[in-house]
């Protein structure tokens, strides 16, 4: 007589619903242990709480970074109306209307891209400390504070950027 | 297509974030495989920016001699040529000689010629209208003793052979590994018309960026942007000359 054979059918994930073939302990896509002891199973969810919580500290850094673009861009705006206001100063007004014009783009760039638009926003910014003081060597040390802040923000934003973990993205959700 | 988990050797499908079998992430983070050319990218533009600032500052507060201009360009190719020698992989294919249709000559050609004209004459009243005066790249060497000879060799044969060398082969190979071809041609170009120290020429330069990194990408060639680059550049100092006689004639300067 013929024995019969069963064949187990390769079971949907339970975390994501993805297939997971018999032979895989975990799912390829979201890492849950579908095959896996308890055990595994409650090591996945700490991992990924872990690794979800500090995604989304990493999106707020990215978001500061974002808005300290646009206040960039503010002040050098109106820091250029003003010249032309007082002085009639109409080079100024115009070399601070294009710059913050970039700002802003590279502001709203970094929230589709947050590695690119940071990192020429921040190349951008060391370029005109770099022209501010070949132009006035004296400005070097003024608002030495502020200066130092719209750094830490910025960088702090780039480093974020680059430290997501794509596989704990937001997007591998539970269904 | 399969790859090994980073973890536990098995072969695993490509496109799988976790391994099968041991449950370990095996996608890279971004960070991870892209660090070394985010690391280029920042030093290389660093350093530049820091070079062309320092020599800037030397130049308005001392007088400048023609070995002192002299060494400043030396120094800045040796610059751009051994961060070139860390990925000359990448960058010696790009010297090959190109393959291409005639109309793309043409068009080589023709594009330089247009532009600097425009150019020229655009910026020219934009600095009228800004009550400044227009720079004229003669008129800065006048003081050095062969003002000609050296506004060719340093505006027309160096500048678009290191400018090239740098924007479109060193900072453009690291670029197009980390991102794609048109942000790798828009951020070249951003870089390159921000290491040109003027807001005002930014406006023009950045277009011309993007048409230089658009071909760059396209034929996989400098020797078609250095032409374009050599044209421009010798028919905007052949302006200068031009203008620069007049000036002299009437005694202006």
């Amino acid at each position: 007589m013929e024995e019969l054979v069963i064949y187990e059918a390769p079971k949907a994930c339970s975390f994501c619903s993805e297939v997971v073939p018999i032979t895989n302990t975990f799912c390829a896509n979201c890492g849950y242990p579908e095959y896996g002891t308890k055990t595994d199973i409650s090591y996945f969810y700490s991992k990924r709480a872990r690794q979800e919580k500090a995604n989304t500290k990493a999106l707020t850094k990215i978001k500061s970074a974002q808005i300290a673009l646009f206040i960039l861009a503010g002040i050098i705006y109106f820091s250029g109306m003003l010249s032309y206001n007082l002085l009639e100063d109409k080079l100024l007004l115009l070399t601070n209307s294009v710059l913050a014009l970039l700002y802003v783009a590279l502001a709203f760039w970094s929230g589709k891209n947050p590695i690119m638009g940071l990192l020429l926003g921040l190349l951008l910014y060391f370029t005109l400390l770099i022209l501010s003081a070949v132009l006035d060597p004296a400005s070097v040390y003024k608002g030495l504070i502020l200066k130092t802040i719209v750094v830490v923000y910025l960088g702090k934003g780039l480093h974020s950027a680059t430290r997501i973990k794509q596989q704990f993205h937001p997007l591998i959700q539970k269904k | 297509m399969y790859k090994n988990c980073l973890h536990c050797g098995s072969l695993i499908p490509k496109e799988s974030n976790f391994c099968g079998q041991c449950g370990q992430g095996v996608t890279l983070g971004e960070w991870e495989k892209n660090r070394p050319h985010y690391s280029a990218i920042i030093a290389f533009y660093l350093t530049i920016i820091g070079f062309i600032g320092a020599s800037s500052l030397m130049f308005s507060q001392a007088d400048v001699s023609f070995m002192s201009t002299l060494l400043v360009e030396i120094l800045f190719a040796a610059i751009i040529v051994i961060y070139s020698l860390f990925n000359l992989d990448s960058i010696l294919p790009l010297y090959t000689k190109p393959d291409v249709p005639r109309r793309v000559w043409m068009f080589n050609l023709s594009f330089p010629i247009f532009s600097s004209f425009l150019v020229y004459y655009s910026m020219d009243s934009l600095n009228t209208w800004l009550d400044l005066e227009s720079s004229n790249t003669y008129l800065d060497n006048i003081d050095l003793d062969y003002p000609m000879l050296w506004t060719v060799i340093s505006i027309t044969l160096l500048a678009p052979i290191f400018e090239e060398l740098a924007f479109r082969g060193y900072l453009f190979n690291h670029l197009l590994k980390v991102t794609s071809w048109q942000i790798t041609v828009v951020a070249t170009a951003f870089l390159f018309s921000l290491i040109h120290f003027s807001m005002v020429s930014l406006l023009w330069i950045f277009p011309f960026g993007l048409v230089l990194g658009y071909m760059r990408y396209r034929y996989n060639s400098l020797w078609l942007v250095m032409l374009i680059h050599f044209i421009h550049n010798l028919i905007v100092v052949g302006l200068d000359y031009y203008y620069a006689q007049s000036y002299l004639n009437e005694g202006w300067y």
